[in-house]
């Protein structure tokens, strides 16, 4: 991990240094030496591992530099104004995919094979539909045609259900698709076949023995999940004018502001390895078989 | 080979995708050709019209054809969409290959900085590959092999694990250690032996992914890094759209459902395979 969060800092370092506009590019400064001097007094003109060690120094004291388009104010400061609705809403999305997610694997093992297969097709093909094939249509109906709910993000609590069902909608269908295939797999094993032949219910069956049982090749797909609805929060974000990281994100790259954009590269990284580190050894303690390392991680 | 009827559903189904597709890539190259081209200029008469028998799908703010914009569209986003996955896919293989042959200790090294791209939300990747590849190719000449190489360059992890997941797989095997045995090169070994045997997952995990290429090249072209607004794209018509969401929706339904189309074929293509073979770890 922690060389992992070294990569990081790096890897947005390097890039976002070569990223193209500078900073003063728009601004009519006549004179280079006023250039010059902002961009001595932003550092700017030290050699590249010099402003790196300046960076990683500043970073780990939690100072991440001044905003280059709004520069009365700290990039930690823009950015902790913003993390908390990601954060929040990020939360209730993952709470809400992963006892959805549960719930729906559940059913989909129960139903009848050729209303099975016809579900499980449908959600194979709303997956495999790209995102934007379906949410504008979704967005108009329900704010414009019906106006059920409001189309730009407020405080009011019915502003939050489209983001949050935009987000989460992929991440439940894709959850229970993975546990019911888990199951199904787990059904046929012989410890369910000796309770099946000791005469408990299926239902009985599945609930008490197989779900359990499921559930931990299921647990390590939850940090992927946690990749998959930050980066959908960045869309959703930018789509209903939510004050969060992912359209702080998009802005910054659209103003140049590359100080702005590496922290939030950043942060996201961090706040995803992280995750995923919590979710490795969350894995060892609910199933020693599993090493501690990276098996049970998997792709979104 | 006799097939039984479950296996010849399947396959039909399979052709059925790829008719689909062939049929809507042909259409969309042949057919703007046989309409007047005044379909694509501007005209002030005819401003945001609605869906009618002259115009299919209506006209857009400038009172240009909505249809024959969309099938441009679909050559645009169609190839930015293979052009990535070839990308990705030659990436994937090389990086994955490699990390899957060598000592142990590169393989862990090299899946560390794997685990870094994967971090980072694939939106934002996407992005600043973009950014980046558009500073490297300024000219108009190369532009359009930025969008491309910015996608492959933000996906290519997943064939990089598919494909070294199945190396380490393959090359305990005895096929593998009678051609070590026998002297076979390394590189010899790799592509000539191996390579084949992990061709099909990695094509099947390939079809799965084009429709998220078309979906990042509307993406980029609706936060404005894309193509630019001169150019046409699923992603900039739906950027359009989205402007006048409110009195015209079908300037953004009409696209995205085209979109939708695009992407449907590679479904029933990939039908034929295991459907939880996409989603179960390959270990």
């Amino acid at each position: 991990m922690v060389f992992t969060l070294f990569l990081l800092t790096i890897f947005c370092f390097l890039l976002l240094k070569k990223l193209p506009g500078g900073p003063f590019d728009d601004e009519a400064i006549p004179a280079t030496s006023i250039k010059n001097q902002l961009v001595h007094y932003y550092g700017l003109d030290q050699p590249l591992h010099r402003q790196y060690i300046n960076y990683l120094g500043n970073l780990l004291r939690g100072d991440l530099g001044f905003s280059l388009q709004n520069p009365q104010y700290k990039v930690s400061q823009i950015i902790s104004k913003n993390l908390w609705v990601t954060l929040f809403y990020g939360f209730i999305a993952s709470v809400l995919s992963i006892v959805l997610g549960i719930f729906g694997g559940v059913i989909l093992i129960q139903l009848p094979s050729n209303v099975g297969l016809i579900s499980e097709s449908l959600i194979f093909f709303f997956l495999s539909t790209p995102f934007f094939s379906w949410v504008p249509a979704l967005i108009y109906f329900f704010t414009i045609k019906w106006t059920l709910f409001p189309m730009v993000f407020s405080d009011k609590i019915g502003a939050w259900i489209l983001p949050l069902l935009v987000l989460s909608i992929r991440p439940v269908l894709r959850l229970s698709l993975l546990l019911k295939n888990i199951l199904k797999e787990v059904m046929q094993t012989q410890y369910i076949q000796t309770a099946r032949a000791m005469g408990f219910s299926e239902k009985q069956i599945l609930y008490r023995w197989a779900l359990p049982n499921a559930m931990i090749p299921w647990f390590g797909y939850l940090g992927p999940l946690i990749s998959h609805l930050l980066s959908g929060s960045v869309l959703v974000e930018s789509l209903f004018l939510m004050p969060g990281m992912g359209r702080l994100y998009i802005q910054s790259i659209m103003e140049r502001d590359y100080i702005l954009s590496l922290a939030v590269t950043l942060s996201f990284g961090i706040i995803v390895i992280i995750i995923h580190y919590l979710l490795d050894v969350l894995a060892f303690f609910v199933d020693p078989l599993v090493s501690a390392s990276n098996s049970t991680r998997e792709w979104w | 080979m006799k097939l039984n009827t479950g296996h010849k559903r399947k396959l039909k189904i399979q052709y059925f995708g790829w008719t689909l597709f062939l049929g809507i890539v042909l259409f969309s190259y042949i057919f703007p050709y046989l309409q007047p081209t005044s379909k694509y200029q501007t005209n002030s008469q005819e401003i945001l019209l609605g869906p009618s028998y002259l115009h299919w799908f209506g006209t857009d703010s400038l009172g240009r054809d909505l249809f024959f914009r969309s099938l441009l569209g679909v050559q645009n986003t169609l190839q930015v969409g293979l052009m990535a996955a070839i990308v990705a896919l030659t990436l994937g293989v090389l990086v994955g290959s490699v990390s899957g042959m060598i000592h142990p200790l590169g393989d862990s090294i090299i899946m560390r900085c794997v685990d870094l791209f994967i971090a980072l939300p694939q939106l934002v990747l996407v992005t600043l590959w973009t950014i980046f590849f558009k500073n490297l190719f300024p000219s108009e000449k190369y532009f359009y092999l930025a969008l491309p190489l910015a996608i492959g360059v933000s996906s290519w992890m997943i064939y990089a694990k598919v494909i070294r997941n199945s190396f380490l797989k393959e090359k305990n095997l005895i096929y593998v250690q009678n051609a070590k045995a026998i002297g076979s090169p390394f590189f010899h070994t790799m592509y000539y032996h191996i390579f084949p045997n992990v061709l099909q997952i990695s094509i099947s995990t390939l079809i799965l992914q084009i429709p998220h290429y078309l979906f990042f090249e509307s993406f980029l072209s609706f936060i404005g890094q894309g193509f630019s607004a001169q150019q046409v794209s699923l992603g900039t018509l739906i950027q359009n759209g989205w402007v006048h969401l409110t009195f015209s929706p079908h300037l953004i339904i009409f696209p995205s459902f085209i979109l939708f189309l695009l992407s449907m074929p590679f479904y029933f293509i990939i039908f034929t395979k295991n459907s939880d073979n996409s989603y179960r770890t390959r270990r």
